[in-house]
C-alpha cells in the first residue's frame, strides 16, 4: 500500500479508545472490531494525521521497531480496515 | 452551603476545574474519605470527571464501565438514526450522548442510563416498529401510542433491549406540562441545530430550548445530582455567546417555568461563579422565593439526599418542593391531583376508549385495577 495516500473515515464509523484497546464500530451493521494496543496506536495516529506516511514516521520515532516490520504491520492493518470499509483511501 | 461535606465541595470544585489540569493534583491533598467520595461521585453522576486524578483503582474500573456503556449506547443511538434516515424520518435525541458531546465535547465524561429521543407524532408508529424490529421490547402495548388520551396525558413510552439492557425512551412531547414554545414539536425540529457525534450529523434541540428544558428537568428533580448543574455550566461555558437571554427569559415565563429556570441560574451564579450577562434576569435572581428554593437544594445535598432510599417521608418532601416551584395555583393543584389520583398508561388501556367528554372516567380504571388485585390476593 502506498503510504503517501490520504486516509479518511466514513461517517458511519465510530471509534473509541479504551484502556488497552480500541473499538471500531460500523453504525450501519453494528459490527464492531477490536484493536489491540498497537493497532489502537496505529489507528489513533492515522485518525489524527489523516495520512499514513506521517503516522508511520511518528510511530517509528516512538517505538523500537524496524522500519520493515512497521511497514508490514501497518500495511496489514490498513488492508484489513479497507476490506471492512472502515477507512477510505484517496 | 455551610454544612456540605468536604467530599461534595471537592466534587463541585473539581467539576468546575475539570479542564484546568494544574488544579487537580493539589486539590486531592485534602483528607477525603475515598469510599464516601466514590459513592457520592457515582450517585451525582460525576465520577468520569475524576478520571485525571490519582485515585484508587475502583474509580478507574467504574469509569471504564461507564465509558464502555456510553460508547455502546451512543452506537445504538447512531444505528437508530441511520436506520430511520433510510426511511426519511428525523429524530431529536435529548440529553444522553448528544449532551455529552454538546456540553463536554466528549461522550465519555457524562454518564447516562438511557437514551431519550423526541419524535414527531406522525413518526411515532414507524419509530416504534423500528425499535421492535431491532429487538427492543415495551411493557406497554404498542397500540398505546395510538390512544388519544395516552397521547394527551403522557409524554413518552419506554423500550428496553433484553440482551444489551439499553433503554430508549420515545417522547412525543418534550415535557408533559409544556404549553408554549416547548410544546411545539414541529418548531423544535425546524429550528434544531446540528451536533456531530463521532462523524455523524445529528439534530439537536435549539440552544435556548435545550437550556430551558434542562433547567426544568433538573429543578423538577431538585437539582439532586451535581451532573445536572454541570450540564448547565458546561453548556454556558461552551456556548455563552450564542444564547439569546431575552428569548430564554420570555420562554421560561411563557412555559410557566420561571422558577425552574431561575433556580438553575442562581446555582450557576452562586456556586459556579458564572456571570449572568442579562441584567433583567440577574435582578430576578434576588427574589426571596428563589433564595428559599436554592437553600432547599443545598440542604438536601447536605443531607446526602441523593444517596438515600426514597422513603415515604422523602416523597412528601419531593411533592412539597414541586409545589413550591410552581407559580400558578392551577399548576400546584394539578400536582396534588396527580399525587392523589395517579394515572397509568395500563389503566387507560384497561377500559374501552372513551369520548373526550368522559375521559375523567379513566381515573376510575385504577380503582377497578386495585379492586381486582385485592380480590385475586384474597382468593
Amino acid at each position: 500500500m502506498n503510504f503517501n495516500q490520504v486516509i479518511s473515515f466514513p461517517s458511519y464509523i465510530m471509534f473509541q479508545e479504551f484502556d488497552n484497546e480500541s473499538i471500531l464500530l460500523d453504525i450501519r451493521s453494528q459490527e464492531h472490531f477490536a484493536l489491540d494496543a498497537i493497532g489502537s496506536l496505529f489507528f489513533s495516529q492515522i485518525h489524527k494525521d489523516s495520512g499514513t506516511q506521517e503516522s508511520f514516521e511518528k510511530i517509528l520515532d516512538l517505538y523500537e521497531v524496524s522500519k520493515e516490520q512497521l511497514e508490514k504491520d501497518l500495511d496489514n492493518l490498513l488492508q484489513q480496515l479497507l476490506k471492512y470499509e472502515l477507512i477510505e483511501v484517496k | 452551603m455551610q454544612n456540605l461535606s468536604k467530599e461534595l465541595l471537592f466534587l463541585l470544585d473539581y467539576s468546575q476545574d475539570y479542564f484546568n489540569h494544574t488544579l487537580h493534583e493539589s486539590s486531592l491533598d485534602k483528607q477525603l474519605n475515598l469510599d464516601y467520595l466514590f459513592s457520592l461521585a457515582l450517585a451525582n453522576g460525576v465520577l468520569p470527571l475524576l478520571n485525571k486524578t490519582n485515585l484508587p483503582t475502583i474509580f478507574a474500573q467504574e469509569n471504564s464501565i461507564i465509558q464502555k456503556r456510553n460508547f455502546l449506547m451512543s452506537a445504538q443511538l447512531l444505528h437508530l438514526v441511520y436506520l430511520l434516515k433510510q426511511k426519511d424520518i428525523n429524530i431529536l435525541p435529548i440529553k444522553g450522548p448528544l449532551l455529552g458531546q454538546h456540553a463536554y465535547k466528549n461522550i465519555s465524561i457524562r454518564p447516562f442510563s438511557d437514551l431519550d429521543i423526541l419524535v414527531q407524532r406522525e413518526d411515532l408508529h414507524e419509530v416504534s416498529q423500528t425499535l421492535l424490529s431491532l429487538g427492543y421490547q415495551s411493557k406497554h402495548l404498542i397500540d398505546s401510542i395510538k390512544h388519544p388520551y395516552v397521547l394527551k396525558k403522557f409524554s413518552d413510552i419506554s423500550f428496553t433491549h433484553p440482551q444489551t439492557g439499553v433503554i430508549i425512551e420515545l417522547h412525543w412531547k418534550l415535557i408533559k406540562t409544556a404549553s408554549a414554545e416547548l410544546s411545539n414539536i414541529k418548531a423544535l425540529f425546524k429550528n434544531s441545530h446540528t451536533v456531530f457525534l463521532q462523524n455523524m450529523k445529528l439534530k439537536s434541540l435549539p440552544l435556548e430550548e435545550e437550556f430551558l428544558y434542562l433547567c426544568i428537568h433538573a429543578a423538577k428533580h431538585r437539582f439532586e445530582r451535581i451532573e445536572w448543574m454541570n450540564d448547565l455550566y458546561f453548556l454556558l461555558k461552551e456556548h455563552k455567546r450564542d444564547y439569546n437571554w431575552q428569548k430564554l427569559l420570555m420562554m421560561a415565563k411563557n412555559e410557566k417555568a420561571l422558577m425552574h429556570y431561575l433556580l438553575g441560574l442562581k446555582i450557576l451564579e452562586s456556586d459556579y461563579k458564572k456571570e449572568i450577562p442579562h441584567l433583567k434576569t440577574k435582578e430576578l435572581l434576588t427574589q426571596k422565593k428563589i433564595t428559599t428554593l436554592y437553600q432547599k437544594v443545598w440542604d438536601l445535598h447536605a443531607q446526602d439526599y441523593v444517596l438515600k432510599e426514597k422513603k415515604q417521608g422523602i416523597r412528601y418532601m419531593e411533592i412539597f418542593f414541586s409545589i413550591q416551584l410552581e407559580e400558578s395555583y392551577l399548576r400546584k393543584l394539578s400536582i396534588l391531583k396527580t399525587v392523589i389520583f395517579p394515572l397509568y398508561i395500563d389503566d387507560i388501556l384497561s377500559i374501552k376508549q372513551l369520548p373526550a367528554s368522559l375521559s375523567f372516567l379513566y381515573y376510575f380504571a385504577r380503582l377497578k385495577r386495585i379492586f381486582k388485585k385485592a380480590i385475586i390476593n384474597a382468593e
